[in-house]
This record gives C-alpha cells, sequence and structure tokens, in this order.
C-alpha cells in the first residue's frame, strides 16, 4: 500500500521542529503496512494533487504568512477544488491563518488567506492572564479527538475563531483556539490543530487514524493497531508523564481544564 | 525638577546597593535599578557621559554574554576605562543597576566606554534611553519560544531600534542578523570561513529556514552552527555579506587566522568562533591593533557552568549547558560532544521549562537540531533523563535512528540516581548535555558521591 505525502514549504513550515512529524509519519505508516512516499514541495513547485493522499502543512512564523499565501495561490483553485473532493490536509499552527479567511495584524492591517478553511484569526495582544509576553502564550496542550487523547505542546500566536467549521477536538487543558474550550479545525478532511511537540511524534495514535482514514478513502482497510511501532511504548509513556505535569497546573488561573 | 528627581532615585539606587551587600537574598546586580526605575520613569536617560564615551550596546539569541565579556576585556587590555553589566543583568533593571554602580553622586558615568548587554526585547527601549554608538548582533534565531513566539517578533523590535545613527556590526552568516543591513550607512560584517566540502550528506527530512526579506527558503553552502553559515537566499538573492570580517580556525594550533595574522585561543568550538569574529569586527572599527586583540584574548575567562569537567569516580563528566527552547545552543553543545571521537556516554537532560509561568513540556525544539552526528558510532549509550520529558527525548533519538537497545531511560531529574546508572557502564567519558539550572544540583551529587568513594 503506497500513500502520497506532499510536504508543503518544509524550509518555512518548520517553526517548532515540525519535520518531527514527518520522521513519526513515516515510522507510523511503516508499522501499519503502508510505504510513505513524501514529496518536499518548495516555493515554485506544484502539487501533483491527483495523486496525493496528504498534504502536511507545518507551523510558520507569522511575517511568513503574506508570502506564503501568494505562493499558494498559485494553485489555489486546485487545492479548493482538492479539498472539495476529499483530499486530506494536516496542518499545524500558525498555518490555520494561510488556509483560513484572513489574519488580522495587531494595529489592524489585514492579510488575506486562501479561505480553504472558514476561519479568521486575529494576532495575539493578550493583556489580561494567562500570558507571558503580550504576542505569544505558550503551555501544554491536552484535547480529547474521536476517543483518543492528544497531549502537546502549544506556541499560539493568534486566536482562532471559527466559522462554518467544526473543531477537530476538545480541549481538556490550555489555550486551543481562543482560550473558548475549542481546539483546531476540521472542514471535510482538512485537520487544523494547534499543536506542536510534535504532534506526531507525541500522538502516534492520532497519526494512525489519520492514515487509517486516508486508506479507507482509498478503499483500503489497515488496523489502527500500532503493535509494530518501537516508539509506541515511548509515547505513552510520556502521555502518562506529561498528564501528571498538566494536572499539578490545574489551580492556575485562567486556564482551561476540563479533566 | 527632573534633575532633582533623578539624583533622588540614584540615591536610593545607591543605598539599596549598599544595602544588598548586607541583606541576605536580595540581588545586587537588579534590585538599585529596579527600585530606581519605579521612582523615576525612564531613569537611565539621566545619566550623563563624557564627550568622548563610547556607548556599546550588544543583542541577540545567543553568544551575547561571551561576546560582551570578550568586547569587555578587550577594552581593558587596551588600557581604557570600562562600565559594563553583569552576568544576565541585561533587561531595564540590570542595566539601570550598572549605571548606577559606575556613575558618581551626580549620575556622571566616568569611563572611556560603555558596553551593554541587552536583552534583544528591550533593545527597542533601551537605545530611546540611551543612543549607542555601535550596536553589535550576535544572530536572530528560534528563541524561548513561550516568551519570543518567533524570530519575526524580535527582528520586528530590532528594527525599531536599530532607526538611528550608529555603527551596526552584524553576521554576515546569520539571515536575520544580515539583513538588519539594508539601507544602513554604517554597517560592518562579521563570519567563520566553513568547508563546503565536508557537509554531511543531506537526508529527506533535513531542512533550511526562511528568509527575512522574501519568505523563500535559504540555501547554506555550509552551516557552521544552526541556521548560521554562509547562505544565500534562491528567491530575492539576500546572501552573506562578502565584505565581511571572516576568521578561520586553526583547530591544530588552537588559534583562529583573521586577515594572515594567527591569534591563539583557548576555546575552538564554532560558536567561540563567532564571537572572536565579532570581536575581530569590533577591533577593526575601533582601530585596536592585533597584539592588544591576543592580549585580552589571553586574559578572557568564560563564565563557570557552560562548558564543564568534573570527575565523578572513573568517569569524566563533560558539562554542556544548553538554553532550551534554543536550538542553536543545543545543535552547539551535540557539535562539540561529536567532535570528540572518543566512546561516549551521552546523557540528554533536557527538563521541563520553567523559566515563566505556566511552566511546560515543550521540547519540540530537539526536532530542530541534527541529532545524526551522534551517530558515528562512539556513542555507546544514550541516557534519557528528567521528570517529565524523558520518553519524548527518547523517541527524538529513536526516530533519527537510534537503536532502542542503546537508549536507557531515566525519568528524574535527580542526580544521583544518574551516576548510580553510570556506574554500569566500563565507558569513561560522558557527556551531559543540560538546561543550566542543573548544573548546581549536578555539583552536589558529584560531591556526594566523591566522598561515599573515599
Amino acid at each position: 500500500m503506497m500513500l502520497n505525502i506532499a510536504w508543503v514549504y518544509p524550509d518555512i513550515l518548520n517553526l517548532h521542529g515540525d519535520r518531527g512529524n514527518i520522521m513519526a509519519l513515516s515510522k507510523i505508516a511503516e508499522a501499519m503496512g503502508i510505504e510513505a512516499n513524501i514529496t518536499k514541495i518548495n516555493y515554485g513547485d506544484t502539487i501533483d494533487f491527483d495523486n496525493t493522499d496528504l498534504i502536511f502543512m507545518g507551523a510558520g512564523q507569522l511575517r511568513d504568512v503574506t508570502h506564503v499565501v501568494k505562493n499558494m495561490s498559485a494553485w489555489e483553485d486546485n487545492i479548493k477544488d482538492y479539498v472539495e473532493k476529499g483530499g486530506y490536509v494536516l496542518a499545524i499552527g500558525s498555518t490555520g491563518c494561510v488556509l483560513g479567511k484572513k489574519l488580522t495584524i495587531e494595529g489592524g492591517d489585514t492579510v488575506d488567506g486562501l479561505g480553504v478553511l472558514d476561519i479568521t484569526a486575529k494576532e495575539l495582544c493578550r493583556t489580561k492572564m494567562p500570558y507571558v509576553t503580550k504576542e505569544v502564550y505558550g503551555d501544554d496542550i491536552w484535547w480529547n479527538y474521536k476517543d483518543m487523547e492528544i497531549l502537546g505542546n502549544q506556541i499560539q500566536r493568534v486566536d482562532y475563531t471559527l466559522g462554518d467549521v467544526k473543531p477537530l477536538g476538545e480541549v481538556m487543558y490550555g489555550y486551543g483556539n481562543n482560550l473558548g474550550g475549542q481546539e483546531g479545525a476540521r472542514y471535510n478532511n482538512v485537520l487544523l490543530t494547534n499543536t506542536v511537540g510534535p504532534l506526531l511524534s507525541s500522538n502516534p495514535w492520532f497519526g494512525a487514524d489519520l492514515l487509517s482514514e486516508i486508506m479507507e478513502s482509498k478503499g483500503e482497510k489497515v488496523s489502527t493497531d500500532l503493535e509494530k511501532l518501537e516508539f509506541l511504548d515511548y509515547a505513552k509513556e510520556a502521555a502518562v508523564l506529561r498528564k501528571k505535569f498538566i494536572k499539578e497546573k490545574f489551580k492556575l488561573p485562567g486556564i482551561i481544564h476540563k479533566a | 525638577m527632573k534633575r532633582i528627581q533623578f539624583l533622588f532615585a540614584l540615591l536610593v539606587g545607591k543605598i539599596i546597593m549598599g544595602l544588598t551587600k548586607i541583606i541576605p537574598g536580595v540581588s545586587g546586580t537588579t534590585w538599585p535599578g529596579g527600585i530606581a526605575n519605579i521612582l523615576m520613569k525612564r531613569f537611565p536617560k539621566y545619566f550623563k557621559f563624557g564627550d568622548n564615551t563610547r556607548i556599546v550596546m550588544v543583542t541577540g539569541t545567543s553568544g551575547k554574554t561571551t561576546t560582551t565579556g570578550m568586547l569587555a576585556q578587550l577594552i581593558k587590555s587596551w588600557g581604557k576605562t570600562i562600565c559594563t553589566n553583569d552576568i544576565g543583568a541585561n533587561m531595564d533593571r540590570g542595566i539601570a543597576t550598572t549605571l548606577i554602580r559606575n556613575s558618581t553622586m551626580g549620575g556622571r558615568v566616568k569611563a572611556d566606554y560603555v558596553v551593554l548587554e541587552v536583552d534583544e526585547r528591550y533593545l527597542p527601549i533601551m537605545t530611546k534611553l540611551i543612543a549607542p554608538h555601535v550596536i553589535l548582533v550576535t544572530n536572530v534565531l528560534k528563541d524561548q519560544s513561550q516568551r519570543n513566539g518567533e524570530p519575526g517578533v524580535i527582528m520586528t523590535k530590532l528594527k525599531a531600534a536599530i532607526d538611528g545613527d550608529m555603527h551596526l556590526i552584524l553576521n554576515a552568516h546569520e539571515p536575520n542578523s544580515g539583513s538588519l543591513g539594508f539601507n544602513k550607512d554604517s554597517v560592518s560584517y562579521y563570519g567563520v570561513a566553513g568547508d563546503s566540502t565536508v557537509a554531511m550528506e543531506s537526508i529527506a527530512t533535513d531542512v533550511s529556514c526562511s528568509c527575512p526579506v522574501c519568505g523563500d527558503s535559504i540555501h547554506f553552502e555550509y552551516e557552521n552552527l544552526f541556521n548560521i553559515g554562509k547562505y544565500s537566499c534562491k528567491g530575492c538573492g539576500l546572501k552573506s555579506e562578502e565584505s565581511a570580517t571572516i576568521i578561520a580556525a586553526d583547530a591544530e594550533n588552537t588559534a583562529f587566522i583573521c586577515d594572515g595574522t594567527s591569534y591563539k585561543v583557548k576555546y575552538i568550538s564554532k560558536d567561540f568562533m563567532y564571537c572572536y569574529a565579532s570581536l575581530m569586527a569590533f577591533a577593526k572599527h575601533e582601530g585596536i591593533d592585533s597584539l592588544t586583540i591576543q592580549k585580552s584574548i589571553n586574559d578572557f575567562k568564560i563564565q563557570s557552568g557552560r562548558v564543564e569537567q568534573m570527575k565523578a569516580g572513573d568517569k569524566t563528566i563533560n558539562y554542556l549547558r544548553i538554553k532550551q527552547e534554543t536550538p542553536v545552543t543545543l545543535q552547539s553543545a551535540i557539535d562539540v560532544a561529536t567532535a570528540d571521537k572518543s566512546e561516549k556516554i551521552v546523557v540528554l537532560d533536557l527538563s521541563e521549562i520553567v523559566d515563566f509561568s505556566p511552566k511546560y513540556t515543550g521540547m519540540y525544539y530537539a526536532y530542530d537540531c541534527n541529532f545524526r552526528k551522534f551517530m558515528d558510532g562512539s556513542v555507546v549509550k544514550y541516557i534519557c533523563m528528567s521528570k517529565t520529558v524523558c520518553y519524548d527525548v527518547a523517541t527524538r533519538l529513536y526516530l533519527e535512528g537510534v537503536d532502542k537497545k542503546d537508549i536507557t531511560v531515566i525519568p528524574t531529574d535527580d542526580y544521583d540516581v544518574l551516576l548510580a546508572e553510570l556506574e554500569k557502564y566500563d565507558t569513561k567519558t560522558v557527556y551531559l548535555l543540560t538546561w543550566m539550572h542543573s548544573y548546581y544540583s549536578c555539583l552536589a551529587s558529584i560531591e556526594k558521591y566523591q566522598k561515599k568513594e573515599v
């Protein structure tokens, strides 16, 4: 079984060790008996949408959103068509600003996104707790997705407001999209999450579920059983320790926790 | 009125400075300036400097403290008087304290040079209070994500700070720093020669960084440190400035060569080389001769606790300090450890991040670094320790290709446990890559261990 992954702008959308997601995804696919074929897409390149099963976009800097949108707009119609036909996209962090409708920068200027996702973003300018500096909120995050617990970190530079899309998950602890209890967004098979860590090295079960969905959409049945995944025990142990660490922070003011 | 208010704030600052010497637990490096800043807004603005006093500010992601120390030593060796800040006291309170300590009761700073290490977030504030003659930027890289978010945030602040009449000394090998020289009249650059022929074979998951001007990919001809090396942008043509002062490391003679002159050094690692290169660019700009430079290099002492060698029984522990969330420091530590080809144990204690509230478990910066360098066969065991992120670090190693049987995970930050674990192995050389706070707990454990041995 073959899975074609387009890794979009790996040099640019790589703010928080995002290449770790690709490293983990390769191992997860291998453990599931899937051969992952990864193609880097750089500025000026085009995605072969007809032969792509997953588009991966890591987190980038807010300063680069304009450049990324400008470059991706060359295939704006193609990616919208890909998404409407059920193509899979996994996007991390501030890349939601690229896929979303609009980013409002502090001071009021706006940057138009591709409009693939009906979400808007506003640059963070926190003046109330919890915060470290007004431009960023960094913390752990714990959220539920289907029957899975997802744990990782979040370095948030924007507040997301969802339009006609569903949240990807429910926040058990952390900031999520905007401290409102929702994490990420899902429209058709576009999945946006704020979780770094990287997401898939910390939560291989999320990767397995995603690959299983993709393969099923291709008419192939695969098991999400990861018994052959060698780092599964590390990930499970890491999740236990991270949850313990997070629970010690429940008393902090201003943080959402439902666990 | 302002003058009287300033003199009062200064007097209070000086009294507190005296009191900090007799009151335990009160920092003499920040409290006097902190109180003075409360008593008077924009307090540092009212100090007076001599007509010929040169004011230099050093800023950037990494290497600020070492560079500031080197510049201070250079100026002393040159026979000039200097006012410089204490290690780490690089924000408003620390800088105000430095000025209080080095001024008369009338607020006159008596020094030929004022050399200030300035936190990059505070640079725009400081340059409005004190006009610098020279700003030296080490680099602007991913750093303290929980505080800075991304390098672009810092670039915005630096651009605001350098909007004045000053000379800039910039790292020609780091795209963000290098781009600050655009449309500036008075700029000099520095760099370190590298060898593009010895670059590691790239693999599918290798990545670069984005251009600060056009957002396209930066291509490194060679990379001496994380995202630092001779570069060019595929999109807009931004590239390392050719006119830079370039030094070349001479490892065989523990020296570097600049403009045909060899300078003996104590520290040969590449991060130190960039500090030496910035020193040379500064010396060139100020007109300082090579004999003075060599004397200052001889007399320069590194801050303890960054690179240390400790004995624990038959083991030699090489402690390499990293700054969490800052990949350049972890990569430098990896480079130092892997430059030693002898058989070794590598201990990774990346730990939780507790600098700010909320503390959290980020270790994603490890994925920015190249762990492949460990795979030369000389590492016989990897030990991942820390209370919470030890298994994440083990995953990182595994995903780079390390065999799980070579990885031991100890979920603790107790160095007694580490020393007991090390006893299981015959290998004598240990590299401990860890963060700042662990240094003293490590020392304490070793002291206890040595007593037990006796």
